[in-house]
This record gives C-alpha cells, sequence and structure tokens, in this order.
C-alpha cells in the first residue's frame, strides 16, 4: 500500500500506522480513508495528499 | 622525544579534541595598553607582559578536557611582528609560548590523558599569491616562528586560517628547513578557511585545496575559522569524502554579532558540540576544537559529547591531480586524454615567441587564454629562448598567470632555478617537464628533489645518456630506471609521474623513424600495464612534423585517438587544432593510420597520405577573421570585463583616432565596465583575482588615455581617504576598495594601516575628501570605529563614513553607529559596496520607495500568458492553505481542562527584544520542507507517475532551479531571512495571555478561543495563571525581505510565470524555514531542545517541546492578535509591516507565539 505525503505540510501518512487521532486503524489504505479525514496536523483535505 | 604517544597515533585510536579561541578569550581578559608596551593588539606580546593571562586561557580549556592547546603564536612570524617593529623577537616569543603552553599542558597531564602542546602558526598579512611578498620573504620569515615554537617543545605545529594555497607552501617550507636544522621534526597540521563564498580567500575551493596540500606530505588537512558549524558542514562534508586520512575540523561559535560595543558569538556550547559531533560520526573528523568565540563552556560540551566515539575509517588514497589555484584537474580524465596546451611555448610557438621578444606580456597571456577556450585541461609553459634571462620572463609570465587563468600550469623548463623560481609562484599543484637521465642522475635528482620539496608531479622522458630511446624495449629500460631513482630514492609516489615515451616525425621519410609510431604505442601500453598507477603523455603534434597545417591536423587527431586506445592518459596539443575522430572522412582517416601503422603493402603510406592535401586552403583560422569583426566599442568593454589587455593601447588609439572623446571613452565604456564587473563580482560570477586583473586593464586604459587629455586630469567624481583603524594591520579589503573605487574614477588616498582618527581627519581636510573608508578585519576594530565616530562628532564632523570588516554587521552600522555619528555612516560588505556609496555620495539619491502592497498577487491574473507548463487555471500563486481560517472559537463560558499548571519556568537569555538580520542562509535552507516546496508549492506531484520517473523529474528538472535559486539567495539577497523576536513575563488570566511590562503589570492582553468541543483548550491554558509565579513567552515575527516580493512582481510583469511560481514559492518555504529555525533556537535558548527528536518526520510531527503558534492558523484564528504583537515586537525593524487587512508585508513572513509548555500542541476549535 502505497503512503502519501500532505503538500501542505509533508506530514506523511503510512497504512501501517493508520491514524490514531481519528480512530483510523492500521492497516487503512489511504483510498479507504473516509472522504472528511483531513491530515492531523494541518487540517487540510484529502485532495492535498500525494503519493510519496 | 615522546614519553607519550604521539598526537597522530592518539587521534587513531579516537578522538583528539583541541582547544577554544584564544583571541577572543584574550579580549575577555582585557588586558591594558600597558600590556601590550603599546602594541596594540600584538596579543603575542602578552606570553612575555601577561604571562598569568595566557598561562590561565590554556589552563580554563584543560581544565574541561581538551587534549590540545594551541601557542599564543598566531601573529608571531616576521611579517606581522615587523609591522609592530620587534621582528627581531619573532624567535623568542614563540619559543616562550611554546615552553608556556608546554608546562601549563604538563600540569594537567596524566598516563590515562596526556596532553599536548600544538605550534600555531597563523598566515600573515600578506598574500604572496596576489604579488604581496615573495614565497622566500614570506619562508623566511616564519623560519624563525617555526625554530622557536620546535625549541619550546610543541608536539606537531598547525599552520591555520589560511588563506592561500603558496602561502601554506611557504610556511612547510620553512617547517622542513626548521627540521633539517634541528634534527627534530613534528607533526604538521594544516587548517584553511573556507569564507561564506565557498572558497578560500584567494579562491580556492575545498577540492582544490586538498589537490594541493595532500601530495606536500602533510600529517592533518582541516578548516577552521570564518563560519559557524553549520555553514561549514558541507565544506566539512567535502574533506571527508575526497581528503586525507586525518581530518581537522575547528569552527567558531556562529557569526559574530556586535551588541552595544561587545562582541557576541552566539552559538551556544550545545549547538556548537552537537554540529562538531556530526563532523565525527558523519565526516569522519579526528581532530576537533573551536575557533573565536568558543569558550571553555563550548569546549567541555564538545569533550563530553565526542568522549568514547569511534569515527568511522577512511580510507586515503591520494589520487592524481594537479591544480591551479582555483581548480583541481584530475591527470587521468574521462573520457581521456588530458590536454595540456603546447602554445605557451616559445619554442613551439612563433605568436608566442614574438610575443615574448617584444615583452608584450599582455599579448602572452593572451595566448594562454585562448589555450583554456580550446579546451585545454593544463598549460605546458616554456619561456626558455637564447639571449633572454629565461628566469625572469618564467617569474614576470607565471605571477600573472597564476592570478588570472584557471588552468594548472606544467613548468617546462630543463633548468632548476628557472623550475624552482615558478614553483615558488604556484599554490596550485604544478607538473614539471621534465626530468630523463641524458645527462646521469645528477639533474634528475635534482629536479626531483625539486617536486618533493614543492609537492609536483613531474613528466618523465624516456631519454638516456645514450640519447632518445628510439624502440619499445630501449623505451621500456630508460623508463624502469627513472620510476626506480623517483620511487625509492626520492620518495615520489607512482601516481605524481608521468612518463613520455616520446614521439617522433613519420612523415620526414627517413626509414629509420618510419616506425616511430608503433615503438611508442607498444612501450606505452607495456609500461602501463607494469606501472598501473603512473601517468602517460605524449607531445603528439611530433608526429606530424614536417607536414603541411592541413595534414598534420588529421594524422595528429589520428594518432591521438589511437594512443589513447593503447593507455594514453594525457597529450600536448594545440587544443584548438585536435579534430574529434568522426569529423575526419574516412579515407583520410585510413591513409594515416596506414602510415602510422608503417603498413607498406600497397606502396609507400607517406606519400599516399600526402598526396590527399594537394591543393588543400591552409589559410588562418576562421577565428582570427571573426574576433576582428567584434565593433571597438565593445571588444573594449569585453577586455575590461575579460582582464585581456592584448592589444589595449591600439586599441584605444584606434578610438580616439576615429574621433571618439577620450573622457567618453571613459564615461560610457570603461566605467559600465568595471560596473559589470562588481555585479558579476557580487552574483559570485567572478573570481577575487579577476577582478584585480580587470581593474588593472582599466587602470592602464585610462593611463594610456591621459595623454589625449592634456592638462585636464580625468574627471574626478570625489575622493575618498581610506584607511584600517588604529591597531589593526590588515589591509587586503581596504586595497581592494582602492582598486574598484579608484579604477571606477574616483580619486583614493590610502593612508595604509594601524591610522589614528586624527590623521584621517587631517587627511580628509588636506584633500578635501568627499567620504572617509575605515577598515578592519578584527573584532575589536568594530569598538574602534565607534570610538572614532565619537571623535569625529565631538569635532562638529558630518562628512560620509563608510565602514567595512569582517566583524561588522549592518545592524551595528545602521542601529549602533547611527545613533553616535548620525546617518552619513554606512555599512559597506565589500569593495563594490563601498563604490555603490561613493557613487551616491556623487549624486543624491532619486530613487522612490519600494513598490508597497502586493495586492496584485492574489489577485487572478487571468489566462492570456501560458507559454510555460503551467495551465492557466494554475496562474494563481497558491495560497498558503495555512491560512486557511476556521470558525471562531468558543469563549469563557467554556471550562479550561486539566493541565499541569506547575511545570518550571525556563529562565530566558534576555527579556523584551531583538533584532537578527543576518541569519545565516544556509542554516535556514537546511531546514527546508522539500516535500512542501516541490509538491505544494511548486506543484510538481507524483501523481500517478512511477517512483523513478518521478525521482528523475525532481533530480533534473526541479534541484537545480532550487540550487540556482538558494545560490541567488545566498549571493544577492534574493531572500534574506530576518527576524526580531523577543522573551516576555506573562500569565494565564483564564483564556487571555497576559503579557507583563518591567513592572509587572499587563502591558499585553491576548485573548484565545476555547475549542467548541472537550477539551475546551486554549493556548492560554499552557501557561501558568494569574496570582503564583509568572511564566515566559517567546514571541517573533520572521521575513525573507521586500527584494524577494519585488523580483516576484517583476517576473509576474514580464510573463515568466515558471520563474513567478518558483521564487514565489520559495521565498513561502524559506520564510516558513526560518520560522523553524527561530523557534529551534528559543527552544535552545530555553534549555528545552534537549527534547528535540530527530529523523524525518520529527519537524513535521512536532517532536519537540512545546509548540509555535501563528495567529490565523486554526488554535488562533484571529489576526486581529497581530496588532499587538506588532507593537510589541516592532518588526518593522526587520521591514515587516501589517498592512490595515492585517496581512503581511512583504507576504513571506511569519509571526507567532512560543509555549515551552511539554503539553502544548496544534490543536482545532473543535
Amino acid at each position: 500500500m502505497d503512503r502519501y505525503v500532505c503538500v501542505s505540510c509533508g506530514y506523511l501518512y503510512d497504512p501501517a500506522e493508520g491514524d490514531p487521532s481519528a480512530s483510523v486503524p492500521p492497516g487503512t489504505s489511504f483510498d479507504d480513508l473516509p472522504d472528511d479525514w483531513h491530515c492531523p496536523m494541518c487540517y487540510v483535505g484529502k485532495a492535498e495528499f500525494d503519493p510519496q | 622525544m615522546t614519553r607519550r604517544m604521539s598526537l597522530i597515533d592518539a587521534a587513531r585510536e579516537r578522538v583528539v579534541v583541541l582547544d577554544g579561541a584564544m583571541g577572543t578569550s584574550i579580549q575577555v581578559a582585557r588586558p591594558s595598553p600597558d600590556d601590550f608596551e603599546g602594541k596594540d593588539g600584538c596579543n603575542e606580546l602578552l606570553v612575555v607582559t601577561r604571562p598569568d593571562i595566557v598561562r590561565s586561557i590554556h589552563a580554563g580549556f584543560l581544565r574541561v578536557g581538551c587534549d590540545v592547546v594551541e601557542t599564543n603564536t598566531f601573529g608571531a612570524n616576521g611579517v606581522v611582528l615587523a609591522e609592530y617593529g620587534i621582528a627581531d623577537r619573532t624567535e623568542q616569543l614563540n619559543h616562550r609560548a611554546a615552553a608556556l603552553a608546554r608546562a601549563v599542558a604538563s600540569d594537567f597531564s596524566t598516563p590515562a590523558q596526556p596532553r599536548y602542546v600544538l605550534g600555531s602558526v597563523g598566515p600573515g598579512t600578506k598574500l604572496p599569491s596576489l604579488g604581496q611578498i615573495s614565497f622566500d620573504a614570506l619562508s623566511n620569515a616564519f623560519l624563525p616562528q617555526m625554530r622557536g615554537l620546535l625549541a619550546g617543545g610543541v608536539d606537531a605545529i598547525c599552520i591555520e586560517t589560511c588563506q592561500d594555497l603558496l602561502q601554506i607552501k611557504a610556511a612547510l617550507d620553512a617547517a622542513r628547513t626548521a627540521f633539517a636544522e634541528s634534527g627534530l621534526s613534528v607533526p604538521l597540521f594544516v587548517s584553511v578557511t573556507i569564507e561564506s563564498t565557498g572558497t578560500m580567500l584567494v579562491g580556492s575551493d575545498v577540492q582544490t585545496a586538498v589537490a594541493s596540500l595532500w601530495p606536500l606530505g602533510i600529517d592533518v588537512l582541516g578548516l577552521n575559522c570564518a563560519t559557524g558549524p553549520s555553514a561549514m558542514k558541507r565544506h566539512v562534508g567535502q574533506l571527508g569524502r575526497t581528503g586525507p586520512e586525518l581530518l581537522m575540523a575547528m569552527p567558531n561559535a556562529g557569526l559574530p554579532e556586535n551588541v552595544n560595543g561587545e562582541v557576541v558569538y552566539r552559538l551556544s556550547p550545545d549547538e556548537f558540540a552537537r554540529w562538531v559531533e556530526g563532523f565525527v560520526r558523519e565526516d569522519g573528523v579526528r581532530f576537533v576544537g573551536g575557533c573565536c568565540g568558543t569558550t571553555p563552556a563550548h569546549l567541555g560540551e564538545l569533550v563530553r559529547r565526542v568522549a568514547g566515539i569511534i569515527p568511522p575509517r577512511r580510507s586515503a588514497k591520494r589520487p592524481g591531480e594537479v591544480s591551479s589555484l582555483f581548480q583541481a584537474v584530475p591527470l587521468r580524465q574521462v573520457p581521456a586524454p588530458l590536454l595540456i596546451g603546447e602554445r605557451t611555448n616559445a619554442n613551439g610557438s612563433k605568436e608566442f615567441r614574438d610575443r615574448l621578444l617584444a615583452d608584450d606580456l599582455d599579448g602572452m597571456i593572451g595566448v594562454a587564454r585562448e589555450q583554456e577556450q580550446g579546451g585545454a585541461h593544463l598549460l605546458d609553459v616554456s619561456v626558455a629562448y637564447v639571449g633572454r634571462d629565461e628566469a625572469r620572463d618564467m617569474d614576470r609570465f607565471v605571477s600573472r598567470l597564476v592570478q588570472t587563468n584557471r588552468l594548472p600550469i606544467s613548468v617546462d623548463s630543463t633548468d632548476p632555478a628557472v623550475i624552482e623560481k615558478a614553483l615558488k609562484l604556484c599554490g596550485g599543484r604544478c607538473l614539471i617537464n621534465s626530468i630523463n637521465l641524458e645527462d646521469g642522475v645528477g639533474r634528475l635528482d635534482r629536479i626531483a628533489a625539486l617536486a618533493k620539496r614543492f609537492g609536483a608531479a613531474v613528466v618523465a622522458l624516456a631519454i638516456d645518456e645514450k640519447g632518445m630511446a628510439m624502440t619499445s624495449d630501449r623505451k621500456l629500460e630508460v623508463a624502469e630506471r627513472i620510476f626506480h631513482r623517483c620511487v625509492n630514492v626520492h620518495g615520489l609516489a607512482p601516481q605524481d609521474l608521468v612518463f613520455d615515451m616520446l614521439t617522433f616525425t613519420v612523415a620526414s621519410g627517413d626509414p629509420s623513424t618510419r616506425k616511430a609510431a608503433i615503438e611508442t604505442l607498444d612501450a606505452l601500453e607495456r609500461f602501463k600495464r607494469r606501472h598501473p598507477e603512473v601517468h602517460t603523455l605524449l607531445g603528439v603534434s611530433n608526429v606530424s612534423f614536417g607536414l603541411k597545417p592541413a595534414a598534420r591536423r588529421v594524422l595528429t587527431s589520428v594518432f591521438l585517438h589511437m594512443a589513447v586506445d593503447r593507455g594514453l592518459d594525457q597529450a600536448i596539443v594545440n587544443a584548438r587544432s585536435i579534430l574529434p575522430l568522426y569529423r575526419i572522412e574516412p579515407i583520410y582517416r585510413g591513409a594515416a593510420l596506414r602510415l602510422l601503422n608503417d603498413e607498406r603493402d600497397t606502396g609507400d603510406p607517406l606519400a599516399e597520405f600526402m598526396s590527399l592535401f594537394e591543393g588543400i586552403d591552409n589559410s588562418r583560422k576562421a577565428d582570427d577573421r571573426a574576433s576582428a569583426a567584434i565593433p571597438p566599442d565593445r571588444r573594449l568593454f569585453r577586455m575590461v570585463v575579460d582582464g585581456d589587455q592584448s592589444g589595449l593601447p591600439e586599441l584605444l588609439d584606434q578610438l580616439v583616432a576615429g574621433g571618439r572623446d577620450p573622457l567618453g571613452i571613459i564615461n560610457t565604456l570603461l566605467i559600465p565596465a568595471m560596473k559589470e564587473v562588481g555585479d558579476l563580482f557580487g552574483s559570485g560570477q567572478m573570481q577575487l583575482p579577476f577582478v584585480l586583473q580587470s581593474a588593472q586593464v582599466m587602470k592602464g586604459a585610462v593611463g594610456h588615455l591621459q595623454k589625449f587629455m592634456e592638462g585636464s586630469s580625468a574627471h574626478q567624481r570625489g575622493t575618498l581617504v581610506l584607511a584600517t583603524v588604529k591597531g589593526d594591520v590588515h589591509d587586503i579589503g581596504k586595497n581592494l576598495v582602492e582598486i574598484i573605487v579608484s579604477n571606477n574614477g574616483f580619486g583614493v588616498v590610502n593612508l595604509g594601516t594601524k591610522v589614528e582618527v586624527e590623521e584621517m581627519i587631517k587627511a580628509a581636510q588636506a584633500h578635501r575628501a568627499d567620504a572617509i573608508g575605515m577598515s578592519g578585519l578584527l573584532v575589536k576594530s568594530t569598538v574602534v570605529m565607534k570610538e572614532n565616530l565619537e571623535e569625529m562628532k565631538r569635532r562638529g564632523l558630518s562628512l560620509p563614513v563608510l565602514l567595512g570588516g569582517a566583524a561588522l554587521t549592518r545592524n551595528y552600522v545602521e542601529e549602533t553607529l547611527r545613533s553616535v555619528y548620525g546617518p552619513t555612516v554606512h555599512y559597506c560588505q565589500d569593495a563594490f559596496d563601498g563604490l555603490a556609496e561613493m557613487v551616491r555620495i556623487e549624486k543624491p539619491p532619486t530613487g522612490s520607495p519600494a513598490p508597497g502592497s502586493n495586492s496584485a498577487l492574489h489577485a487572478n491574473p487571468g489566462p492570456s500568458h501560458s507559454a510555460q507548463p503551467v495551465d492557466a487555471g494554475d496562474l494563481v500563486p497558491p495560497r498558503s492553505p495555512r491560512l486557511s481560517i476556521r470558525a471562531s472559537g468558543g469563549g469563557d463560558e467554556l471550562p479550561a481542562p486539566e493541565v499541569d499548571r506547575a511545570v518550571p519556568v525556563p529562565v530566558p537569555p534576555f527579556l523584551g527584544t531583538k533584532l537578527l538580520d543576518d541569519i545565516p542562509h544556509d542554516e535556514v535552507f537546511a531546514l527546508l520542507n522539500e516535500t512542501t516546496l516541490f509538491r505544494g508549492q511548486w506543484r510538481y506531484r507524483r501523481g500517478s507517475l512511477p517512483r523513478e520517473q518521478y525521482d528523475q523529474l525532481i533530480d533534473n528538472e526541479v534541484r537545480p532551479v532550487l540550487a540556482e535559486l538558494t545560490r541567488r539567495a545566498r549571493e544577492e539577497g534574493l531572500l534574506r531571512p530576518q527576524a526580531v523576536y523577543g522573551y516576555f513575563r506573562c500569565v494565564a488570566r483564564g483564556r487571555t495571555l497576559v503579557l507583563l511590562d518591567e513592572g509587572g503589570g499587563p502591558s499585553i492582553l491576548l485573548p484565545f478561543p476555547r475549542r467548541r468541543t472537550a477539551p475546551h483548550l486554549s493556548i492560554a491554558d499552557f501557561f501558568r495563571p494569574e496570582g503564583g509565579q509568572t511564566d515566559i513567552v517567546a514571541l517573533f515575527a520572521v521575513t525573507v525581505g521586500a527584494r524577494s516580493a519585488e523580483e516576484v512582481q517583476r517576473l509576474y510583469k514580464l510573463n515568466r510565470y515558471r520563474d513567478y511560481l518558483h521564487l514565489h514559492g520559495l521565498a513561502v518555504e524559506t520564510a516558513e524555514a526560518t520560522a523553524e529555525w527561530l523557534h529551534r533556537r528559543v527552544r535552545s535558548e530555553l534549555g528545552i531542545a534537549g527534547d528535540d527528536r530527530q529523523g524525518n518526520q520529527a519537524m513535521v510531527r512536532q517532536g519537540y517541546r512545546g509548540s509555535r503558534y501563528s495567529f490565523g492558523y486554526p488554535a488562533c484564528p484571529d489576526l486581529e492578535l497581530q496588532r499587538p504583537l506588532f507593537a510589541l515586537l516592532q518588526p518593522q525593524r526587520a521591514g515587516i509591516h501589517l498592512s490595515e487587512t492585517l496581512q503581511m508585508v512583504p507576504e513571506y513572513s511569519v509571526t507567532a507565539l512560543v509555549a515551552h509548555h511539554p503539553g502544548a500542541r496544534y490543536f482545532d476549535l473543535g
């Protein structure tokens, strides 16, 4: 599964880690993240993410 | 003599820590004028007058664990001490200083930790590469120093803070002489200073220094001074990749700042030690220490950090390279061969010979330039001509050549005295052409010894007592004899030797030389196989001697290619006349090959070859015709810029004869040309010596035009009185000012060094000067300048004063000194700044203020121009996503969450605000976030591209842009990180942060909203509440300067959209990086940087203690808070203003509030 990077702040979404702060379990691919999921560091939306 | 392990052996076991600053430590001890015996600034005298001070400085470093102390002898050489009139005391002072250091070191020495003494040898004040002192005079000035240090018992000698490779060679020579005299010898350390330009003062970069110094048999090579460790890092990295086994690094404690007359070095012991630890772990440096501004605290921290580290082993294989002052050139080129330009040779080139006989130095330099432009990698220089003084001619030509030409030199002479003369003029590594056994070993030994002494490489010819070796076997026999003599008797290394198996013409018709090419190439191939590390050379043009020029060109070129295939590394050629094989018709190529291989089956190959060239035009090169077509005006301009004087008088005469007014020539051609030179220097495209060369052409031109302007002198635009201030002997900067300013039409009165203000005033009055220029290298000269200005003010003077000096900052001059003297004192970063000021003084300023608000940048510029790979919809510059303003938060009705309010309050280094206007670019750029820059701002997204393709795009298209823009930022000030920051006492009153004034009363109120959903956090919760101990908050504002905004606007108006996007994006990201930089500094100053996590995501995920909040961001969206922040910080001092709509101008600015609380994280208002 690809890791995705936030182009606004550089935060790296790693599917192996998930996003505990939004209750997203490890193993969740980027595509499977909810549409309204946002970057936990800078709050921008999925559109601002790019595959690493 | 060593009871203890030698310093070199110690370094092979562990990291060796040298001490910190002597000069700045002495200043802290505040010796009195009597201590200097009236010789202000002569620190070395203190060893005799105040040994207690020197002893205590040494002890201070030894006490914190330094292994090595350096003697207080930095300026104790004959040149510098002569300026104080005490050159005769050189040896004595060095002896005393060494003995003193030795005694203190012995007091601290234990069997477990022996302590060592390093003899410090500074560079002196005269640069031999610029012709300011001869090699011999300089070496003689170092000799008593070396003797004294040795006699005083040093464990090693360090030739440090070097600015000029030739200076280093002179010092090494003196050291070796002292060793031979005394029978003692100690390890030799050499440490060069790389300025913020990336090179040594005279223009040598790290690679060039390595190539030039490694062959000299030194034990340790390193870097010291100029900058702090962060700016030194990339040079240390370079050294680590390509340098010898044992390396040294001694950075300053950052850059000096002048704070109310006190000199302050900013870098904390912790930061300093962390960087230097990195040099050890990552670059394999084994000798570390500190230079200016480093105290026992810094070194103590360093000792602690490097204890027990075993640095990575470094392989150290010295490559075969030669060098000029400006570049290193491998002797083995890929693709082969290395081309040695043959035309700067009185015997080989009629043109060069004619110019030599006419003493036309400029013309001779012109020939060299042509060879360089034609692609030569090295220049073979031979000036021997019967009836002339070869030594004198070599001296005159090479002195000029080293300053004006980038190529390394092959010294072509059979006279050892002439070779020695040439080697004493070259800081770079030369090739000596050549040695042979024609007269037995006598002359060979003398020249090989010179090669060893000066670290040169040598060409060996296959000639012995029986004559030139014609057959392959004979050539090998001679070459082997020479090889063994050089390697086993003289200690040269195989890669220092270049073997020439001799080339004879195959075109003479003489049957005995028909196989000459075959024999030569056979010997070459066999010798190379036996000794793979040696290099091989041929003077290939000889193979075609006797043929017509067109035929020669073909035969020589084909022979060259054949030889390269058989192992040839280097060729002496006329670089312009070599043809690549594909440019030679097959029929010519075939005939040439048959001739070279002596294939006689179809007849005489020579006759066949020659017949192909009947009737071919052999006229002059087209190049000669081309240069005559350039209009004389343009040619004169280019000659000044190129520093090319050949044919100057004729050109000027031609212009005047054609009706041009001499004064007009000066004002409309020469002066603008010098301005171009200034711009090229300022943008880093021209090296210092080349600037001087241009100035020389200027001077020559003006001088020549004088006779056409009978009586009336050239219009003098103004007069500048120049001086280095009292107590300072450094005059390089000042003299550059004189050269540049005087060659731009101004009169200059140069008063020299150590000048009292009284003398400056008198001279200004006598010459009716328009300005006084004061220069000084030393940090304390900045204080002297202040005193001078105070005196001038007392006398009621207000004429403009220009100040220059390495330790000056713009801020010190424009803030502190202007408040002393008034607005007419100006900071000059270099000679061209000085010139600009003189021009401004000449004409009153007429410029209008910079463009104001950048609202145009936020409007949609429309789709009319889309030539760039940015489609019309993307022309709106990306609004920084971080400025997205969320809904406002809740108020006092919401309950505060539980936050530990008892966290200890850090002690800030000061209260109130500070302006930082000299933030090092490198440190900021090191914090650039490439993801957000490349993908966010610049929009280079990977999307669905395969990973490799995207990586290639980044490497080929994107990184070069970044490199160029950061270069321009550094060199042109295109981006100039600046900041205002401060620490304030504060308390929390509910959700409002109350900043307190000195009296403890409330001064500024910053109300922060609460999260609407639990936990109902507000930024104020991270601070101690009212009623108990007060807390500390830091506030800051950073910017990258107005220039970037102006330039972005300009690019946009020119429809250069890609450039516009790039610069805008970089400016935004650099502002962010500057904010990161400053945040780190704050954490460091508050002592909470220990919690900083390392690694990729550390910065992004707040891998540090505390948090910084910028107004307008999720946790505090209300921009109104910018008002009180601006009132408090006064960021206008850094050029940041607040618009009516609370936007910052320039837009590339960031403000923030820093909380130290461990629980402080980013949050939104829920």
